[in-house]
């Protein structure tokens, strides 16, 4: 399992890319919102990337940029059984971190430390590794079931027609109250916007390219860049940015062994 | 009388003899006092810093049990009551929402600014216009803390707004975590900065109780807690009883060094120590009076048969010899407070500032200590007795020194 570590250079092409095909566009905007089913699009929009009827694994690189403090890299394998609501992530790269893992089973989720070979209880809205990623985003997505629309409007952004909707959480339990999401026409979710309960608004995050893996879809890079944390350069606000790439996608059936604590302690043996 | 005069006068003319064993009663009361002034100054700074940390000397938790069912307003005014009949009378009250380490959000607050942010320890919504003054008495490096009267203001400790590069004035962001756990943002001016020991200050913020309570989206006149501040800390213990007896088992008060267990271990260890020392210090000083009475008596053989001679009762130069160690212990004990008070003085005028593992002994930059009047005054006592009992052997001995033989010695 070796990858081509992902380096800043290729990073900030990647996120040249994502920005250039996603800048917004008002052109041909204004659809009819009346006729839309909605709720519909959500649940599309969750199906599409989620997979009830079969395991998923597939390996995931990270690249973060801190401004002012450089980059740093790590890898890990994501499994994830989406029926029964359950995922584990296991840290392979780099060495320091290797064995380090996440179980998520039901509403707990527990993070491994090789190193005391303890578990302990974690939250699945605290950051990812402390990059900008959360916890949570690695489950499955529940965009219907948690949020309501409030608004819509239609918008280009940068090659894709998009419906872009107001979502309020329907409870006070999901991570980011309020968002702001940009579904393309073939109801993948192309862009989002994350707003705290007051409406500051605290991450982006772009999928510009997904790869079909069996009926589903798997985001081929995701980026996301955080509103509030950064660094002053040369007079301009630099915002911290982690992207991940989503290499090895398989649909294949895990062993149900695999989302046990054990199975995270002999992996990380 | 007479014999008071007449060891008085002793005293006063043959200081010489006198000088070495009240150095000894001296030095060791100079130690003694020192110590303890240290360790009261210790106990001090702890109780002073835990009372603003927690909100008061005596703390009463109500932690999640008010919102099942009963009213806080409810919940609130019977603790209330509870202090009044209690009887005691709080140099304040606090009512207080902690946000950090499971008091009410799992998760920590965290402040933000220009790109920075800092992971709050805890972050403290209080009441200002009952607070400003145990609040007020903080180091402030820069602002005004009057300025808190605005709701929107914060309170942040100087390696906050070094990490964060925020300045008095500045509007910083204060993210949360809702009860179920949405994030909640918060902007907040920066009314001054403050600086504090590291486990009561690097990441504490203090702010608006409402504010708090609303980003929090509880009850706007919920607390986690109500604190009594006391004129005495000393008098928390007895407090924190006297409360919870009012309150019936509802709620327990507790003093705030209970919630502090490895610091009240550290003090209570210190006490044992200056008490230990007190012990053998007293016993150096009675052993040593004993041994240079005894010198003393010797040399004073003929003086003691001449005194006998002349028709003093047995009775009076046992009294003579003990009143004489009385005057030592006295004379002594007096000198070594004053040589401490000026020490411990000079010491304190000595800027310490940034000495690795000292800050929390520091107040402002200087070591603190305290001369706790009713304890320093029994060790006085105590001093005093010991030499007055170290000198009862060879007074006992001096009374029975017969007139002839004394006067025949040479």
């Amino acid at each position: 399992m070796s990858f081509p570590p992902r380096t800043s250079a290729f990073g900030l092409f990647l996120f040249s890319c994502a920005i250039a095909t996603m800048t917004p566009s008002f052109a041909g905007a204004q659809a009819s919102a009346g006729t839309q089913d909605f709720t519909k699009m959500l649940k599309q929009a969750d199906a599409l990337v989620t997979f009830g009827g079969s395991d998923f694994s597939g390996v995931y690189s990270f690249v973060q940029e801190s401004p002012g403090q450089g980059t740093s890299t790590k890898q890990a394998m994501v499994f994830r059984r989406d029926k029964e609501n359950t995922y584990l992530i296991v840290i392979v790269k780099p060495e320091e971190d290797k064995g380090k893992g996440y179980l998520k089973s039901g509403n707990n989720l527990w993070f491994y430390d090789p190193v005391s070979r303890r578990f302990t209880f974690t939250n699945a809205k605290d950051r990812f590794q402390n990059m900008n990623a959360r916890n949570s985003d690695f489950t499955r997505s529940n965009l219907a079931g948690d949020y309501s629309v409030v608004a819509s409007i239609r918008q280009k952004l940068g090659r894709f027609d998009c419906w872009v909707l107001d979502l309020e959480a329907k409870t006070d339990d999901v991570g980011f109250p309020k968002m702001k999401i940009w579904i393309s026409d073939d109801g993948l979710v192309r862009k989002t916007e994350d707003y705290s309960f007051s409406g500051q608004h605290l991450r982006t995050s772009a999928f510009p390219v997904y790869q079909r893996v069996g009926d589903r879809y798997v985001p081929d890079t995701v980026v996301i860049l955080d509103e509030l944390r950064g660094a002053m350069i040369n007079g301009t606000f630099v915002k911290e940015r982690t992207t991940y790439t989503i290499a090895r996608p398989s649909l294949q059936r895990l062993p149900d062994a695999t989302f046990t604590k054990a199975w995270l302690e002999n992996l990380s043996e | 009388m007479m014999t008071v005069q007449m060891a008085f006068r002793n005293f006063t003319r043959n200081s010489r003899r006198f000088f070495l064993l009240g150095l000894a009663v001296c030095a060791g009361f100079f130690f003694v006092c020192c110590i303890q002034g240290l360790v009261a100054g210790l106990s001090y700074q702890i109780n002073e810093r835990g009372s603003r940390y927690y909100g008061g000397h005596v703390v009463i938790s109500l932690g999640r049990e008010v919102r099942d069912g009963v009213p806080i307003s409810a919940e609130d005014r019977f603790i209330s009551e509870a202090i009044t009949r209690s009887g005691v009378r709080p140099a304040a009250i606090s009512h207080r929402t902690h946000l950090g380490s499971g008091v009410l959000s799992t998760a920590e607050g965290s402040a933000f600014f220009n790109g920075e942010s800092v992971k709050m320890r805890r972050v403290i919504g209080l009441d200002w216009a009952a607070e400003a003054r145990p609040i007020g008495r903080l180091q402030f490096e820069s602002g005004n803390p009057r300025d808190m009267s605005d709701p929107r203001g914060v309170l942040i400790s100087e390696v906050t707004a070094q990490r964060l590069g925020a300045r008095v004035g500045d509007q910083i962001i204060l993210q949360v975590n809702r009860e179920a756990g949405a994030i909640n943002t918060i902007p907040l001016w920066v009314k001054a900065i403050f600086r504090e020991v590291s486990i009561f200050g690097y990441f504490t913020l203090y702010m608006d109780r409402g504010v708090l309570n609303q980003a929090v989206g509880v009850d706007p006149g919920y607390s986690t807690s109500i604190g009594v501040y006391l004129d005495d800390y000393r008098a928390a213990d007895g407090t924190a009883a006297r409360i919870s007896r009012a309150l019936d088992g509802r709620f327990a008060a507790e003093p705030i060094l209970h919630s502090m267990g490895e610091i009240n271990t550290l003090l209570r260890a210190l006490t044992i120590v200056s008490y230990g020392i007190l012990a053998l210090l007293s016993l150096v000083i009675a052993v040593g009076i004993l041994n240079l009475y005894r010198v003393i008596i010797y040399e004073r053989t003929r003086e003691i048969g001449t005194m006998r001679a002349i028709g003093l009762q047995r009775r009076q130069v046992r009294n003579l010899i003990l009143c004489e160690a009385l005057l030592l212990g006295v004379c002594g004990t007096a000198a070594g407070f004053l040589l401490s008070f000026l020490g411990l003085t000079a010491v304190s005028l000595i800027p310490l500032s940034g000495t690795a593992g000292l800050d929390i002994f520091l107040d402002r930059g200087h070591l603190h200590w305290v001369m706790n009047i009713d304890i320093i005054g029994v060790d006085a006592l105590l001093i005093i007795l010991v030499t007055v009992a170290g000198a009862l052997s060879p007074a006992r001995a001096a009374q029975m020194i017969e007139p002839v033989v004394a006067l025949r010695a040479e």
